[in-house]
């Protein structure tokens, strides 16, 4: 019973306009935003210009780089949050900036008064005199000492008290921390670098990150429109009452259906990364490498398939639920967050429990492999959501069958609005 | 409720002309295409359909009054929350910003609404709305040049006047596909 309605929805999606329109958008978008792959050269020791920037992972850089941050926000009594990604100023009271006051004097053992007098000394050195006569403050990341013997435990407590001062989304979080230490790579980072990228990752690996980096962006929103679709289809028809007295039970009903969208869904996802493969073996003969083969699909299976499961549950869960499209405006808010506040975590290495986690680059191995039970983690918890979601469809579902719940309206103290309908559907 | 939203999770206070701009052109022009898509959404019932076309007010100028009050309702939203937005010690240059954001919104809806009425489908016109959106996110002004949705955060305003013709001309068009289609 499952298979054949399973063949059926299949059959029913593949004829469908939304679904082409999703393939062409998905299609679209990986040919203008990955498109073909420029492969990075090996790093040479004498390189003009740098070698790129990275993260330094050395405590010290990172409570230098934090605590003058804070110390500039200060100063300059302007500090900035970004909790969704747009940048959000904070006021402090008089009492919070006391506070502030003291974790600075504390975690440099300097009273403020001399901090002031460095900082003043600082921005004066910053300053660049122009032609004209006016002034021009060189951009630049102001640095404070902490005092002797300052553990990263305490610096990383002190930090916390901050955060709960700002709010979210500051720069003063253990994430944001890392990524405010920003050194200058050397000949030997970019080298180890680049041999990550072709014996840990096999070279597809690296490329198969970056594809998975783009696509989730796109099939975070995209699968919402072809399940809301499908489901809002069954009013429109005016099919509910039809199936409703069929034998299958809702369960079969609406996984069938479930499992013929996320299929239809995946596959073209899973053949277009043929064409980064494809890339990446002609590339691979030049050179001396051992291809990972299977990296794309098992990155895609892993890293792309649970979007596109819990994105495609909620479409049939909100339309279940309201017997409106409402469903893509949820997700497409849900899109929208997640999209923005992943802006700072670009580099990867930092997945968190963001709907669509990013990891824009072919290198940061190491990254990603230290983070990488963050990311099962991440992943295994979207999954979970989405069955959790597909079943309330199914639960929505048989209730509206039994006659609970009205029929399409939430409350059934409502009038019916379209007497019209019925009439209509009666005399057919 | 998008608009009230904004200051709980976007700052609205004391933002600079760069970051106020950056707020309107990826946060504030999407409810305007929550108003303009769903303009024939209440006709896609055949029965109301046949019902409102027995009538002897055009199905056209149904439309064009429904339009029109959506633009009117946008724009009196946008406004006064430019207007909080000054309030809060915002720096920015009224005028230009209020039809800069007013221009993004009308395009995004009316493309959207041009979707609508050409698949039949409230959900392709979001769709589309939403595509353009993500577009520009992705790929910007290098593909779509003139009609780049994001310009107002390097100063440009030559695009949001191409954007505002389009999207005045698009609603017309969905009008008129709509009446022809549905006759």
């Amino acid at each position: 019973m499952i298979w054949t309605l399973f063949k059926k929805e299949c059959r029913m999606l593949w004829k469908s306009l939304i679904f082409w329109l999703y393939i062409l958008a998905v299609a679209l978008f990986f040919f203008s935003q990955m498109g073909t792959i420029t492969f990075e050269p090996k790093p040479q020791p004498e390189q003009e210009g740098s070698y790129g920037m990275k993260l330094s992972d050395k405590p010290e850089d990172q409570i230098q780089g934090a605590l003058g941050n804070l110390a500039e926000s200060y100063f300059h009594n302007s500090f900035t949050t970004a909790p969704i990604g747009f940048n959000k100023h904070v006021n402090l009271n008089d009492s919070e900036k006391q506070k502030v006051e003291t974790i600075l004097e504390e975690m440099t053992g300097l009273p403020i008064e001399d901090l002031q007098k460095d900082f003043d000394a600082w921005e004066e050195e910053q300053k660049v005199e122009m032609p004209d006569g006016s002034s021009v403050i060189k951009a630049g990341n102001y640095t404070l000492k902490p005092k002797g013997g300052l553990t990263y435990e305490t610096f990383l407590k002190e930090m916390k008290e901050v955060c709960k001062i700002l709010g979210p989304g500051s720069d003063f979080t253990a994430e944001a921390i890392k990524n405010s230490a920003v050194v200058e790579m050397t000949y030997e980072d970019a080298l180890e670098e680049y041999h990550n990228l072709l014996e840990k990752d096999g070279l597809t690996g690296g490329y198969a990150r970056l594809f998975c980096d783009y696509m989730g962006i796109i099939l975070a929103i995209l699968p919402v429109f072809v399940a809301v679709t499908r489901e809002i289809r069954d009013k429109r028809a005016q099919m509910k009452e039809l199936i409703y007295t069929r034998k299958a039970s809702s369960f079969t009903i609406l996984f069938s259906r479930y499992a013929a969208l996320c299929f239809s869904m995946f596959v073209p996802v899973l053949l277009l990364t043929c064409h980064p493969l494809m890339e990446c073996v002609s590339f691979g003969k030049g050179i001396d490498v051992d291809l990972h083969m299977s990296a794309f699909v098992v990155y895609s299976l892993g890293w792309l398939l649970p979007t596109i499961l819990v994105v495609t549950a909620l479409g049939m869960f909100f339309t279940e639920l309201t017997g409106t499209a409402a469903g893509v405006l949820v997700q497409a808010a849900w899109w929208f967050l997640s999209l923005f506040s992943g802006e700072e975590t670009m580099h990867g290495g930092q997945y968190g429990m963001n709907l669509i986690p990013r990891h824009n680059t072919e290198m940061n191995y190491a990254g990603f492999h230290d983070q990488f039970s963050q990311l099962l983690l991440n992943r295994i918890f979207y999954v979970v959501l989405a069955l959790a979601l597909v079943t309330g469809a199914a639960m929505i579902f048989e209730a509206r069958r039994k006659g609970k719940w009205g029929n399409g309206k939430i409350s059934r103290i409502r009038k019916r609005v379209r007497p019209a309908s019925s009439a209509t559907a009666g005399a057919r | 409720m998008l608009f009230a939203a904004a200051p709980l999770l976007a700052g609205v206070r004391n933002l600079s002309v760069g970051e106020t701009a950056r707020l309107l052109d990826f946060y504030v022009v999407l409810p305007g295409m929550l108003l303009l898509i769903p303009v024939f959404l209440p006709e896609q019932d055949k029965a109301i359909r046949d019902l409102i076309r027995a009538r002897y007010t055009s199905m056209g100028s149904i439309y064009l009054v429904r339009i029109f009050l959506n633009v009117a309702v946008m724009a009196a939203l946008t406004g006064v929350f430019l207007l909080g937005l000054e309030r809060g010690g915002c720096d920015f240059p009224f005028g230009n910003y209020f039809m800069a954001s007013l221009a993004g919104m009308v395009f995004l809806g009316g493309f959207g609404a041009a979707a609508f009425a050409l698949s039949d489908n409230p959900v392709i016109g979001y769709m589309a709305s939403l595509g353009y959106y993500l577009f520009s996110f992705g790929a910007g002004a290098k593909y779509l040049g003139n009609w780049y949705l994001f310009s107002l955060v390097s100063g440009s305003y030559k695009e949001k006047v191409y954007l505002a013709v389009t999207g005045v001309a698009l609603l017309a068009a969905a009008i008129v596909i709509r009446v022809q289609k549905t006759r």
